[in-house]
């Protein structure tokens, strides 16, 4: 019986049942390095040994059989965390429910989608691989490192990394769901109803669950004391996991109220850790945000595609970041993640937000967010060797991205890159065929609705 | 044997019935099976390869009553035998198919989707079902369905695959997410339960998403089949413990879809699962390591990515049969008078003709590869088009593959993988008469299928030289014509009309369906020896959907298949009804 | 009398409180101590004089009339306003509200329709835009075959009308052969069929549009009846006839390579737009001379098998070929970030000086405008920014910005929305 009662545990460990990932050792020598955390060093060196960083300090000797990297003139930081990402994952959306707690994208990891080389291309190491927005309560995340060349799809995972759900307010689940389908939500009013009704169940099975377990582990169990346990469901157990505490929310979001909302519902229910996506209109209850302890996912200026982000600021940013919210800036495109560094630098214009306070917008602050800071994010002795080295400043424009590094093995060098960096290659097509390009946001932001029209509209017919 | 002349009886009541009935006399043709002289056959002079590896050259083999009674040399001729000369002939056991649908028509698919009237900018009318909560048969979840129940023995890919010498098959439904549970037949006979060896063989299950509902991407499966997993589980003790004692206990639910799941619960049957893109192979290996299902890999395409985690997990597999077209170049040139971009293009171009010619070879080598790892496989057949069985059988083989493990894939690998090695698999005294007799061995050029015995009954079949690309030698076959055509679409059954007029050389012609849209001009009409082809266009609300058809013309019927790009291929047959005016 | 910047400043803000509106007005300004990026002549450590629109004069040590507005530049650079050679700005405002989308008319063949006729000139896109430096851009229709006639505006101006800086285009969506995406199941040899349908049925469209423009020509000499109202051939013919230039937007080489034999047949004169792979034909482009405006440059690679970085490269490629290139967003909320799409293309390959000229004086003289704008020069349309340094490095602040000698003030929405909640009242308090 403990078998089924501990399916929370047991799916905790899935990821540590996977292959181990390979790690590697690395001196990069000589460069300015940006800390993050303490501050921009000249003329430093980074040694790493099995994938960890072992040491930073000026002229480090090197170990024997350790490569060499000489970044002399060029800017080393940590690995870029892209906490809003579609990249690297087969299915985006099960749209066919305003509730989808239960699925999990991190079922459906693409090790093979050449995103994944182009987000390294551009310095970032770790996404934040999410469920679609089409649903009020849409599917678990996962967060992934950019291992690109391992064919195992387990071997993206960052082990260890909390797990993760998507929410989604507003538009897109009013629109799937309550036009589309004629079923609730068709309102803001009927999204809150939908939170408070979910997490209300879950509560309950949640208790039935507890009251069975409490039965069974009493007293001698004979055969005569068999209680059939309360049905099994794996939708209200994810519910049950946020409500305590074991699942992040992260969710999409634009308008103020439907913030506010949210905070609202949580606060109820005891939910205390939430990051907002998108939140374009956060600026406008930023103070509320800070007070709740609540963390903001950003566009950097990402505006006017649809009704609910026609009032935006690009000054969003500086503005929660002022007022205290933890605040990163995300892609949710695979165009936008090739320069995050660039996205991050836009609140140098709008705001003038110091540099470091704009790195740590790609770095140490979406770690935060994701519950991975002790491990990524910055450059600290003993933190993962996630790495990316830039020609210039990576603020800068004119900065381009040398060399990425995931746990000490590089995974990206401009030197060494040819055209073709496809792993999987169809065997009846040489040349792929031309694809539009994605750029601007009124074609990426779709990213988030990916799969939605097939599923409801087109597919079969 | 009394049970069984009864049913022969009675399927000869049904079919005079139907011959009284009828204009026109089919009976005449069966007349042969009706009355067997004998149910003995003795094959003389004939090659046996009795197992993979093993030959006996110039002997004898009898077949009584369906078993196979005697292999050898000096091995004396009943009197009741027919009496097959099979000098120079090679005799290999029947193969089988580890998992196919031969035998299982395509089933229509249920219509009333949510939106089926709806359009890409939303309906703003409410469901007739709910998306999210879908009945189990639009949910593609009916694993309590058995195949057998669907068999059809009429069926044309019975004597399709038949002919390129399958025996026997283990079957599964179509369908989507959890189609039923599996059967294994032999491929012939005249009633569906004449044909099964053993029913509720496995379960079968794919990453087919629903059709707009719940649920339909591949994330929901994987939730969706963990949770009734565990359901089962759950229902399975609650069931025992209620069959043990049942007073004040509550009554279990009688759930046929979760009682479905008890034979693998109990390690009794495997879960076969449609894997064909590594993905979705370590998709159904995550699902194994979650919930401890016996598993086998079905369909699998570039097995090579997973050699760690089939011998790590000690999983069966099936490969696929299904080879991808050969279009790659053979050789590539650079023109090194080019210069600047030119060159550099043209230098890049020759990479990717060079890395698609490996990925094709990736997947020629499959089999030699996995063979190579010391894993047992049997074959899927799935996917496979029966006019390109040869052709692959050969490719693999220049891929690496032995004979004797490539026959061992089709023959003996299966029959153990399917619990029926004491039955089938080898030609030996006792074992079931299924068999097939060529006049070259399997890998020889030209080799052709010449009998195929299935449960001790003989199939005769003539060497036909093939058509395809036999260009103007012989008689060419003529597509002019009207011809009433019906293409199996799930969903969409089509039924209408093709026309063809002209000349051979110079094609063109119409195609209209009963559902209306008026007639189509039909593009590239192209006869190769036997097989037309054309092409033509649909216009779907702004969007050009390409159809592609390839069909087989014999006589006044042809068969083959219509491709509807990305959306796949769908059997198509059809019938002169008019000659060219 | 000189007036000084400083009390100016302070009577522009109260007036501003008074008003609560920042508006435009035009004046006579002299920008002195600036370092003035000319684009066509260098760098000149001066001032510039701004007065009736235009630049009057600029240079190390010039007189400073006294009627002149003084504004100090002292450690601040002055750039010619950056033109977007392809945008929607004016066109459409929220992208999911239909009926807030004005750039893509029913029909594929729509050359008579004027993006001139539908521009809002009170969109709020138009401040946020022109804050980054973005003065004047191409706003254009979008969807057929000829979807339409696409304009150049100025960011400044309450009618169409005010707005209009000169320049027209026909637009013209090239046939394509290429796939059209995940669903489009046609194979190579389909594609090629429908693409020399779409070829004939153009060439058929093209030949009557000329027959028209014949008939048209003959009635005006008097030697035929008026040719029946045909707004469509009218626009056409003036197509044919060289009147209006055509911007082509072609993406795929194949199809650019179709597209530069179909231009050269005609003997037309045409700009291409997309272009997207135009590195592939950079060598022909340049044979055939014919300018192109690319972008956007931040956007993903076309095939799976191309280098990451081929779009950020592409402008660089065609420009050290020898084409003459332009860049734009084909953005319209965030045309805004045209400096940094040049930035990316400066960074891979093309230089930050090309790049200048690919979003200044190139898309002017394309548009056969370079009398008027596109550099900063004597006689010119006093249409720049000042800013705090390179504006392609998101880092700079844009601190003055004047089209057509007009001081338009650094606000937009987004501004406000800043200024009013940074510190919002209240706070968190009920």
């Amino acid at each position: 019986m403990k078998k089924y009662i501990s399916f929370l545990i047991y799916i905790c460990l899935i990821g540590s049942m996977l292959a181990q990932v390979p790690t590697g050792d690395l001196l990069i020598k000589n460069g300015t390095v940006l800390t993050i955390t303490q501050g921009d060093l000249q003329n430093t060196d980074v040694l790493i040994r099995d994938g960890k960083i072992a040491q930073i300090g000026k002229n480090l000797k090197t170990p024997e059989g350790v490569r060499e990297v000489d970044a002399t003139g060029m800017y080393v930081m940590p690995g870029i965390i892209d906490a809003h990402s579609h990249i690297g994952i087969s299915a985006t959306n099960e749209s066919t429910s305003p509730v989808t707690a239960e699925v999990w994208v991190g079922d459906a990891l693409d090790p093979y989608d050449i995103a994944i080389y182009r987000a390294l291309a551009g310095g970032v190491t770790t996404s934040h691989v999410m469920h679609g927005s089409a649903n009020a309560i849409g599917g678990q995340c996962e967060t992934i490192k950019h291992r690109w060349g391992l064919m195992d799809p387990g071997q993206m995972r960052m082990e260890g990394a909390p797990r993760t759900i998507k929410f989604a307010l507003g538009e897109n689940p009013m629109r799937v769901h309550g036009i589309g389908n004629g079923v609730q939500p068709r309102t803001r009013m009927g999204v809150e109803a939908l939170f408070r009704r979910a997490f209300a169940e879950a509560k309950a099975y949640d208790e039935a669950w507890q009251k069975y377990r409490t039965s069974q582990s009493g007293g001698s169990k004979t055969k005569a004391e068999f209680t059939p346990a309360p049905a099994y469901n794996i939708r209200l157990e994810t519910l049950a996991g946020i409500l305590r505490g074991k699942i992040l929310i992260h969710c999409h979001s634009y308008r103020a109220d439907e913030i506010l909302m949210l905070m609202d519902v949580c606060k109820d229910f005891g939910v205390q850790k939430i990051c907002f996506q998108h939140v374009n209109e956060g600026f406008k209850v930023a103070p509320e945000l800070a007070a709740f302890g609540a963390t903001a996912s950003v566009f950097s200026d990402w505006w006017a595609y649809k009704f609910e982000v026609y009032y935006s600021t690009a000054y969003n940013a500086t503005i929660l970041a002022k007022n205290g919210v933890v605040t990163s800036i995300n892609s949710d495109s695979p165009e936008l993640n090739r320069h995050l560094y660039h996205e991050a630098a836009k609140t140098r214009r709008y705001g003038q937000l110091s540099e470091n306070e704009a790195l740590a917008m790609i770095t140490l602050n979406p770690a935060i967010q994701l519950g991975i800071d002790k491990r990524v994010g910055s450059l600290e002795k003993g933190k993962e060797a996630d790495i990316a080295i830039f020609s210039a400043h990576p603020l800068s424009i004119y900065a381009v991205p040398q060399m990425t590094i995931v746990d000490g093995i590089v995974r990206f060098d401009v030197k060494k890159d040819p055209s073709d960096m496809r792993v999987d290659i169809n065997p009846e097509e040489a040349i792929p065929a031309f694809q539009e390009s994605i750029g601007g946001s009124r074609q990426s932001h779709e990213a988030c609705m990916e799969g939605v029209l097939e599923q409801l509209f087109l597919l079969g017919n | 044997m009394l049970t069984k002349s009864l049913s022969r009886i009675l399927l000869v009541a049904t079919l005079v019935s139907l011959w009284l009935s009828m204009p026109g006399g089919i009976f005449a043709q069966n007349a042969a099976e009706l009355a067997p002289v004998t149910r003995v056959l003795a094959f003389t002079q004939v090659n046996v390869i009795t197992a993979p590896g093993q030959m006996i050259e110039k002997a004898t083999v009898i077949v009584r009553d369906g078993l196979i009674t005697n292999v050898g040399k000096d091995v004396p001729i009943p009197a009741d035998a027919r009496v097959i000369e099979a000098d120079s002939l090679f005799m290999y056991a029947g193969f089988i198919e580890a998992l196919s649908h031969t035998g299982v028509p395509k089933e229509k698919e249920e219509q009333n989707g949510s939106n089926a009237q709806g359009n890409a900018r939303g309906p703003q009318r409410g469901p007739s079902i709910n998306p999210a909560n879908p009945p189990n048969e639009r949910a593609g979840i009916q694993p309590d369905r058995a195949v057998k129940d669907m068999l059809d023995p009429e069926d044309k890919s019975i004597e399709e695959m038949r002919q390129l010498g399958f025996t026997a098959a283990h079957i599964v439904p179509q369908g989507r997410m959890l189609p039923g549970s599996g059967a294994i037949i032999l491929l012939g006979g005249e009633a569906a339960n004449d044909m099964l060896l053993k029913d509720q063989s496995a379960q079968y299950a794919q990453f087919a998403g629903a059709n707009r509902v719940y649920p339909a991407t591949v994330i929901a499966i994987m939730a969706k089949f963990r949770e009734l997993y565990r359901q089962a589980e759950l229902a399975r003790q609650h069931e025992a413990a209620y069959a043990a004692r049942p007073a004040g206990m509550q009554r279990p639910n009688y759930d046929p879809v979760l009682r479905a799941f008890f034979p693998v619960i109990n390690k009794q049957q495997a879960i076969f699962f449609h894997t064909e893109s590594s993905l979705d192979a370590y998709r159904a290996i995550t699902l194994q390591k979650d919930l401890g299902f016996p598993l086998v890999l079905v369909e699998l395409k570039t097995a090579q990515d997973l050699l760690p985690a089939i011998q790590k997990h000690a999983l069966s597999v099936c490969l696929t049969l299904d080879l991808p077209k050969d279009n790659s170049k053979k050789e590539i040139v650079v023109d090194e008078k080019l210069e600047g971009t030119a060159l550099i293009l043209a230098k890049e171009n020759a990479e990717m003709y060079k890395r698609q010619a490996e990925a094709l070879k990736k997947h020629e080598g499959q089999a030699a590869a996995v063979a190579a790892a010391g894993i047992p496989f049997s074959f899927s057949t799935l996917d496979m088009k029966s006019r390109d069985f040869s052709a692959n059988l050969q490719r693999m083989h220049k891929a690496g593959l032995s004979e004797k493990d490539l026959l061992a894939a089709l023959t003996t690998n299966p029959a153990k993988l399917l619990g029926v090695d004491a039955m089938l698999g080898t030609i030996e005294k006792g074992k079931i008469a299924n068999m097939v007799v060529m006049n070259k061995k399997l890998l020889e050029e030209k080799a052709q299928v010449r009998y195929v015995v299935v449960d001790g009954k003989l199939y005769e079949y003539d060497i036909k030289e093939r058509k395809k690309g036999s260009g103007g030698s012989g008689e060419a076959v003529k597509a002019a014509g009207t011809w009433s055509y019906f293409a199996n679409i799930p969903g969409r059954e089509t039924e209408g009309t093709l026309i063809i007029t002209g000349e051979p050389g110079n094609y063109s012609g119409t195609i209209s369906s009963t559902q209306g849209g008026g007639s189509l001009d039909i593009e590239n009409v192209v006869m190769d020896g036997n097989v037309l082809s054309f092409s033509y266009s649909i216009d779907g609300g702004g969007q050009t959907f390409n159809i592609t058809v390839e069909v087989e013309i014999e006589g006044d019927s042809f068969e083959g298949e219509l491709t509807a790009g990305q959306f796949g291929s769908f059997p198509m047959e059809g019938e002169r009804t008019g000659k060219p005016d | 009398m000189k007036i000084n910047i400083f009390i100016l400043i302070l009577l522009f803000s109260l007036s501003l409180s008074a008003q609560e509106v920042a508006k435009s007005r035009s004046g006579n300004f002299a920008l002195t101590n600036a370092t003035i990026e000319t684009v066509t002549q260098g760098q000149i450590q001066g001032s510039l004089l701004i007065r009736k629109g235009k630049i009057v004069d600029l240079g190390e040590n010039i007189a400073i009339p006294d009627d002149m507005e003084v504004i100090d530049c002292k450690g601040l650079s002055i750039y010619p306003g950056m033109i977007d050679g392809g945008t929607q700005v004016g066109l459409s405002e929220v992208g999911s509200i239909d009926l807030t989308q004005d750039a893509n008319e029913l029909g594929d063949i729509t050359p008579h329709v004027k993006a001139l006729t539908a521009v809002n000139p009170n969109s709020v896109i138009i401040p946020v835009t022109r804050t980054n430096g973005v003065t004047t851009v191409i706003t254009s229709p979008t969807g057929g075959l000829f979807p339409g006639t696409a304009a150049l505006i100025n960011l400044h101006g309450y009618t169409p009308a005010q707005m209009y800086a000169g320049f027209e285009a026909l637009v013209m969506n090239f046939p394509s052969a290429r796939s059209r995406g995940r669903r489009d199941n046609r194979s190579e040899e389909d594609r090629k069929k429908d693409m020399d349908k779409a070829l004939k049925k153009l060439n058929d469209l093209w030949d009557e549009a000329e027959l028209y423009g014949k008939i048209a020509q003959a009635h005006l000499d008097g030697k035929a009846a008026s040719p029946t109202f045909n707004p469509e051939m009218a626009a056409l013919a003036a197509a044919v006839q060289g009147k209006i230039p055509l911007m082509i937007e072609v993406n795929e080489s194949k199809d650019i390579e179709l597209a530069i034999k179909w231009v050269t047949d005609k003997g037309l004169k045409a700009i291409f737009t997309g272009v997207a792979e135009g590195w592939r034909v950079a060598d022909q482009l340049a044979a055939a001379n014919i300018p192109v405006v690319t972008g956007p440059v931040l956007r993903t690679p076309n095939r799976d098998s191309d280098r990451y970085d081929r779009p950020y490269a592409n402008a660089g490629l065609m420009a050290q070929a020898g084409v003459k290139v332009a860049l734009r967003t084909n953005e319209t909320e965030n045309a805004r970030n045209l400096p940094f799409n040049a930035g990316f293309a400066a960074a891979y390959g093309m230089g930050r000086e090309a790049a200048l000229r690919a979003v200044t004086i190139n898309p002017a003289e394309i548009f056969g405008l370079s009398e008027q704008l596109g550099s900063l020069e004597k006689g010119k349309n006093a249409t720049l920014f000042v800013c705090t340094g390179d504006p392609f490095e998101p880092a700079t602040q844009i601190k003055y910005l004047f089209i057509d000698g007009y001081m338009v003030p650094l606000d937009s929405r987004q501004i406000r929305l800043y200024n009013e909640f940074l510190e919002r009242e209240p706070g968190l308090k009920e």
